[in-house]
């Protein structure tokens, strides 16, 4: 396991009026070389919760592992951790430090004070693999550019670490939707080029999943559901009650129990939705089924 | 470090419904100024340990969690205790010699050094204390309409008082997004190998030396936001004759006036304390 969550409770602005428990009792273990996403709506902590996992918030109780270590017992170094496991924040620009994208991309090597050339290598191909020509961008204020653009500029600066891990925090939030393909198919290439392990949050099922291998729902700060995509999307009806959006193939054979109450919803593709309507359909050629919007 | 703002109170508003946050923002401020005077007048113990009642009582009415405050403070105090090392060791009067403790070339540490360096250093406190209460009772809005109403009259002597209010109040409103923006700023370096809060003072400055640049870009960033919006919303101070309304008139109640007096008397009482008390 790359990282174990055990137990782990939060207070966010703890001793003072605006106290409150973001993680109450949270317990997960994050495969390496899967993509694990965390769903779960706003304010249920997914933010909070990969602060945690990179010792960036320390929890009030309960323990993170990281291949089996405590990252905050004495041997561990947390800063270590940090250059190992990269983070994209929700907004780029929580990220974003410096002027120009050259100089932001190549913090993380210049702090590992790695020889030039080596640095400007991995800007170059970390910009690169975001879909940005290095000559074109390096000299750009960070200022000058697009939400999207600002977006892919903080993906690079992680790259840049050469991590083995990236934690995205809401990736798709704000982008239309052929950003958020386009975002969705370069973390899934990530995984396959890089043997990368990705943690990415959202409070959608419907752009996760089809990529993640595991899936974790946070409700309220605890784990209320986790297993493959198949099994979760099982729950359906009770992910609809926690306000987390389903795929649309969910959302029609959820309206559909309607006609079939047996109906099964745990298909991910519309040839597995169509495969299982024909087992209903031979019983109802009488009457046209009609679709009711849920 | 990544959590500064539960470390710092300045500048908070909190918002629990307490007699304090009820008072008009007016008899805040006037309460707030005639204490203040009194107490920056003020020097023996025994007038300063009333107003340690005083502040208590106080803490009493806001209803804020006692360590809430003092945590905010922590910063200060210690840099006062700094400030007061210093007090002791270069304070020369007169009459010291008689009590003089320990010499050392310039340096002298003495009784009188040290009393007279810790009735200062308390008073600062008072002050500090008072002016933090104010800020956590009073929201910034009715801060500045409170001070503006009470600085009308100036206007005739031709000063721009709605313009030096707002300018006080948009600085006040930078310290906290100043402080969010540090720490925006120390979580984004921290997930890129930067160590704060570690290793020795030497490394500390450094690892803070490298918010400072950003620091400044982001703010000035903000100062442009405002503007343009202030200037979207057709602000204009002063502009041809025009009175700025307000969505929300100030009520002067009786509590008020009773605040004003019992400040009053507070003040008188720690004046005539410290004419008659010897010490
Ligand atoms: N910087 C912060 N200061 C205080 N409270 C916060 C902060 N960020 C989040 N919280 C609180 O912590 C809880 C969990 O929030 P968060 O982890 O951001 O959830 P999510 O990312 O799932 O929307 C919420 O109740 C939120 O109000
Ligand atoms: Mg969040």
């Amino acid at each position: 396991m790359l990282f174990e969550v055990k137990d782990v409770y939060y207070t966010r602005m703890r001793g003072t009026p605006f106290a409150v428990e973001a993680l109450k009792g949270c317990s997960l273990a994050i495969p390496e070389g899967e993509i694990t996403a965390i769903v779960g709506p706003t304010q249920a902590g997914k933010s909070t919760l990969l602060l945690t996992l990179l010792g960036l918030l320390r929890p009030t109780r309960g323990s993170v592992l990281f291949h089996g270590q405590d990252i905050h017992q004495a041997p561990f170094n947390v800063e270590d951790l940090r250059l190992r496991v990269g983070i994209v924040f929700q907004s780029p620009e929580a990220q974003l430090f410096e002027e120009t994208v050259g100089k932001d991309v190549s913090f993380g090597p210049r702090r590992k004070r790695l020889p030039p050339a080596q640095s400007r290598r991995l800007v170059q191909e970390s910009l690169e693999a975001v879909g940005l020509p290095y000559e074109e961008f390096r000299t750009r204020y960070i200022s000058s550019l697009s939400g999207g653009q600002k977006r892919r500029v903080a993906i690079a600066g992680v790259l840049a670490l050469e991590p083995e891990a990236i934690l995205f925090d809401e990736p798709t939030a704000g982008l239309d939707p052929q950003g958020r393909q386009e975002l969705l198919a370069l973390i899934q290439r990530l995984k396959m080029e890089r043997r990368l392990t990705i943690v990415l949050t959202s409070s959608s099922l419907a752009d996760v999943a089809a990529l993640a291998d595991q899936v974790i729902v946070l409700h309220e700060g605890r784990v209320v559901l986790s297993g493959s995509p198949r099994s979760v999307l099982a729950h359906a009806k009770e992910l609809l009650a926690l306000d987390i959006t389903l795929p649309e193939i969910t959302q029609i054979a959820l309206g559909l129990r309607s006609l079939w109450p047996s109906l099964r919803c745990d298909m991910l593709t519309l040839a597995e939705l169509e495969e299982e309507l024909l087992r209903f359909l031979p019983h109802a050629t009488s009457q046209e089924p009609q679709l009711s919007s849920s | 470090m990544i959590e500064i703002s539960r470390h710092i109170s300045f500048g908070q508003y909190v918002d629990n419904g307490s007699r304090l946050t009820r008072l008009d923002p007016r008899a805040k401020i006037l309460c707030f100024v005639i204490v203040v005077a009194a107490v920056t007048y003020i020097s023996h113990f025994a007038s300063l340990a009333l107003c340690l009642l005083f502040c208590l009582f106080l803490q009493w009415l806001s209803r804020l969690p006692l360590r809430y405050v003092l945590q905010g403070m922590r910063m200060f105090i210690s840099f006062l205790l700094i400030l007061f090392a210093f007090q002791v060791l270069f304070y020369t009067s007169s009459t010291q010699a008689a009590s003089t403790i320990w010499h050392w070339g310039v340096l002298t540490v003495s009784w009188e050094g040290i009393i007279h360096s810790t009735q200062v250093d308390l008073r600062v406190i008072f002050l500090y204390y008072l002016t933090s209460l104010l800020m956590l009772t009073t929201s910034l809005v009715d801060l500045a309409d409170g001070a503006e109403a009470l600085l009308r009259p100036l206007r005739r002597l031709g000063l721009p008082v709605h313009e030096l209010v707002m300018v006080f109040v948009v600085a006040l409103k930078f310290v906290p997004l100043l402080i969010t923006e540090v720490e925006r700023l120390s979580i984004a370096q921290a997930t890129r190998g930067v160590r704060f809060g570690r290793g020795n003072p030497l490394q500390r400055i450094r690892a803070l030396s490298g918010i400072i640049v950003p620091l400044f870009m982001s703010g000035l960033q903000r100062v442009e936001m405002l503007s343009t919006a202030m200037e979207a919303r057709c602000y204009r101070a002063g502009y041809r004759g025009w009175r700025r309304s307000k969505l929300r008139a100030l009520h002067w109640n009786r509590s008020d006036s009773l605040a004003l007096v019992c400040s009053a008397l507070l003040c008188a009482l720690l004046i005539a304390l410290n004419l008659v008390s010897p010490f």
